[in-house]
Formats: structure tokens, C-alpha cells, sequence
């Protein structure tokens, strides 16, 4: 069955790694980083690519629901296979349970070599933030932005160099207040992406010509009855 | 409707606006001041934060904005609501508009928008009960029976804590078997939407902040204080 991966670059080194090691020959195509920030753009730009792939049977999307950017793909006359998780940390880390562990204790905001490389993210951003408002109000949105986040976690995926980070994630840490926590990494989740088998358990699969929604994500569209209905 | 909203604006209320578009925070406060010392109705004045805010909105899904400026714009609609809540309680007749239980449903801890909402009932005199963030559904049943609403309002922006807002209102719905009734459910956030708002039972949905305190207002004014099972 011939299968492309369409996969976010934010996870390219860890996709890479793993595809290397479980000698997976299946091409990439490769959709920018930071989209996820705005579901629609990246809903828009995964399906353009979608809409190119042309005698392909299965197409194994490296995403997770990414604030439900995947609800409304459709697919063509393939088959997708995406992970059932809200986003990619819970794959690179392994489990859902993993994860749980991870925050157990208070809230992560995670990061990979992959988040501090990609076009939009928390760095970046802070800088932006800080040089065009000042340092008393940029204390005041990240002391709101990060009010139940206690750890900065460097997930170790195994597919970069951590030492060479961790300067720099010791610093971003100690300008936002947080601490910050080397994670153990786990390519259980990517071997299984790459290679299968795609069970139900932790893959949405989507049939050709289908339009995803949130009954493909494991949640049920059963009728409910209303008292009262609608919108304002 | 928008677009009629910003028609109605005022030359003055569209500078704010801007203003408020801008991010430029003392100088929203300032022109809020001079405007409640000058006694322009504090509603006009929220309805131009408003319009400020959903021009902020159009701009962060256009990229001009990071998450940071949605804050910010938070930030200033706060500090601008401390200002005119004085004038507005003031404005009021003493009636007292609602009771909500509020709070970010189990699983997610996102509260920018919560928090913006708890605000702006306040402002419009609903006494509130914010639960904060990763709410069990249990809780909010817990806190009602003390606190006694008649609306509970939850949040939610990550897909997978949209199972526990339809446990949310299963348990209101096991809860109130007996007595056959049971305080509205309101669910938001942003990937709120009519399909999540089937999926999960409550009674209303609303996409932001400001609709929501519309929406409570409204249902206020008609006295549906509460469903009928």
C-alpha cells in the first residue's frame, strides 16, 4: 500500500530518528512549524497538501488534534492515519499515561530542540513581547500566560544534542519563573506511527472520502435532548 | 451584527477602540477616566473595549498578534473593567441579575477567556463563584448546592476535556431527577462550537467572553433562572 507522511516539522529530527531505525522508506512531507497556534491555518494548509497527493492509499498524518485543526480534513481516495492524542508531546513522550505522570505535580510546558527551532515559540515570543512592552508588563502577561504552568520540561527524545541546550533552557526557565526539568522521551508512540499496527486504541482512522469529526476522535455524536437550545 | 455594533460607535468610542486595538494601555485607562469623569454612559465605553477586542482577535488569527497580545488585550479589558464596574454597579437598580458557578472543566487548565467572562459578569453585577481551572464536573455540582446558581458556566479548549462537559451535565441531569430542575449549563472557549455544543448536552454555547455575559443577560431578563427536566 503505497503511504506518504505528512508531518509537522516540530517533530522532523524525532520522525526522522525513529524512521531511521525502523528503516521506514516511506517520503515526508514536511508542513511548517507554528501553524498550531491558529487551528484554521494549519486545517487549511494540511488539506492543501491533502489535496495534491495523488495515487497514494494511505496517508499517515503526524499531528495530534491540534486545538481540533483536524476536524473538517477530508480525505481523498486514501486512507489517514493520525495519533488520537490532543498533541504531539503525548506522542514523543510516549503515553498518555506518561504525560499524566509528567504533570502530576504541576503544570509542564514542554519543549524538543523542534519548539525552540520553529518559527512561533515561547522564546521568541517573549522577546518580542518584551522589547515592545516593557519589562513590568511583560512580567504581568507571563504571570498570567503561565499561571498553572510550573516546570519548563526539555523532553529527551534522543534525537538531538541536550547539553547543548540546556543553557538556554535554564535561562528561559529562570526569566519565566519556572523550573525547569529534563523528561525522559519514549519512541514507542513513533515506531508504532511509522510502522503499525494502526489500532483504534491510539490511531484515528479516517476512510477515503470522509470528513473528519469529533466522532473520529473517539468522542460519540450521540443526539442529546435540550431543554433549551442554541447559541446567543 | 458586528458591523452594525462599530456603525453605532461614536468618532470618540472608535478612537478607543483603536486604542484598545493598539494595546496601548495607559492611554485606554486615561481616555476610560476622562469619559467616566464626563459621565459617557460606562455601557458605551464597554462597548468599544469590546470592539477593540475583536479587532485584537481578528489580528491574532491574521498572525499580526501571539497568544502575548491576546493576553495584553485581556490585561487592558481587566484594568478597564475595574474602572467602570464602580460606575456601573452604581447605575443599578439594586436588582441582582444571576448567580453563576464558574470554572475551566477537568482536563485543561486554559483561562484567559474564563477569566476575561467572570470579569465582565461581574462588571454587569452577576455574583460569581470562579472554581479556576481543571474543574472536575463533581465540583461544579459540589459548589452549586452551596453557592445555589442559576447558571454553571464551563470552559473548555482542549478536544479531549470535551467528554467531561457532557458529565458535566449528566450528573446536573442525575442530580436534578428528583426535583426536575437544575440551573442552565453554558459551555465556551475557544474551539467551542455548535458540534461540541450537540455533543455535549448543555443548554447554550457561546463563542467568547462577551457573548456569554450577553447571553446570561438575556436569559436573566426572560427569568429562565432554571431547566425544567
Amino acid at each position: 500500500m503505497k503511504t506518504v507522511i505528512l508531518a509537522c516539522n516540530t517533530i522532523r529530527d524525532e520522525l526522522e530518528k525513529v524512521a531511521r531505525e525502523t528503516l521506514c522508506s516511506y517520503p515526508f512531507v514536511w508542513i511548517e512549524s507554528g501553524l498550531h497556534l491558529r487551528p484554521d491555518s494549519l486545517r487549511r494548509r494540511v488539506q492543501e497538501e491533502l489535496d495534491t497527493l495523488e495515487s497514494v492509499q494511505r496517508v499517515l498524518l503526524g499531528f495530534g488534534f491540534c486545538g481540533n485543526a483536524v476536524i473538517g480534513l477530508r480525505s481523498g481516495d486514501f486512507q489517514l492515519v493520525f495519533p488520537k492524542v490532543d498533541d504531539c508531546i503525548t506522542v514523543l513522550l510516549g503515553s498518555k499515561e506518561s504525560r499524566e505522570r509528567c504533570v502530576k505535580n504541576g503544570g509542564v510546558y514542554f519543549l524538543t530542540k523542534g519548539w525552540l527551532e520553529g518559527e512561533a515559540n515561547i522564546w521568541r515570543e517573549y522577546e518580542a513581547v518584551l522589547e515592545r512592552f516593557g519589562p513590568e508588563r511583560t512580567e504581568r502577561i507571563y504571570k498570567r500566560m503561565l499561571a498553572h504552568y510550573r516546570y519548563l520540561g526539555l523532553i529527551d527524545t534522543g534525537a538531538y544534542n541536550l547539553s547543548a541546550l540546556l543553557p538556554l533552557v535554564n535561562k528561559i526557565a529562570d526569566t519565566l519563573k519556572l523550573e525547569a526539568r529534563v523528561l525522559p522521551g519514549a519512541d514507542r508512540y513513533l515506531k508504532k506511527f511509522l510502522a503499525g499496527p494502526w489500532d483504534s486504541k491510539d490511531f484515528v482512522i479516517v476512510q477515503p472520502f470522509t470528513t473528519v469529526d469529533l466522532s473520529h476522535l473517539g468522542i460519540d455524536l450521540d443526539s442529546k435532548s435540550h431543554p433549551l437550545q442554541g447559541a446567543l | 451584527m458586528r458591523k452594525k455594533n462599530q456603525k453605532n460607535l461614536t468618532h470618540e468610542m472608535k478612537e478607543l477602540a483603536a486604542l484598545v486595538s493598539e494595546l496601548k494601555e495607559d492611554e485606554v485607562l486615561a481616555t476610560i477616566q476622562d469619559h467616566i469623569e464626563s459621565r459617557t454612559p460606562p455601557a458605551e465605553l464597554l462597548s468599544a473595549c469590546q470592539e477593540g477586542m475583536r479587532l485584537v482577535g481578528l489580528m491574532h488569527e491574521k498572525g499580526e498578534y501571539f497568544i502575548a497580545g491576546l493576553i495584553m488585550a485581556g490585561e487592558i479589558m481587566y484594568r478597564a473593567v475595574d474602572l467602570l464596574r464602580p460606575v456601573m454597579i452604581k447605575g443599578r437598580t439594586g436588582e441582582n441579575p444571576g448567580r453563576v458557578v464558574l470554572g475551566t472543566i477537568a482536563g485543561d487548565i486554559h483561562d484567559i477567556g474564563k477569566n476575561l467572562f467572570r470579569d465582565l459578569l461581574e462588571c454587569h453585577g452577576f455574583q460569581v463563584l470562579d472554581l479556576g481551572v481543571d474543574v472536575p464536573p463533581a465540583e461544579f455540582l459540589r459548589a452549586d448546592s452551596d453557592f445555589g446558581a442559576n447558571l454553571i458556566a464551563a470552559s473548555a479548549l482542549m478536544t479531549g476535556s470535551f467528554p467531561q462537559l457532557r458529565e458535566l451535565v449528566r450528573l446536573f441531569n442525575e442530580k436534578a431527577s428528583e426535583k426536575k430542575t437544575r440551573p442552565i449549563i453554558i459551555i465556551g472557549g475557544g474551539q467551542v462550537d455548535e458540534v461540541v455544543f450537540n455533543m455535549t448536552g448543555p443548554d447554550y454555547w457561546a463563542p467568547d467572553a462577551f457573548s456569554g455575559v450577553r447571553l446570561c443577560q438575556k436569559l436573566v431578563a426572560e427569568r429562565v433562572g432554571k431547566v425544567t427536566l
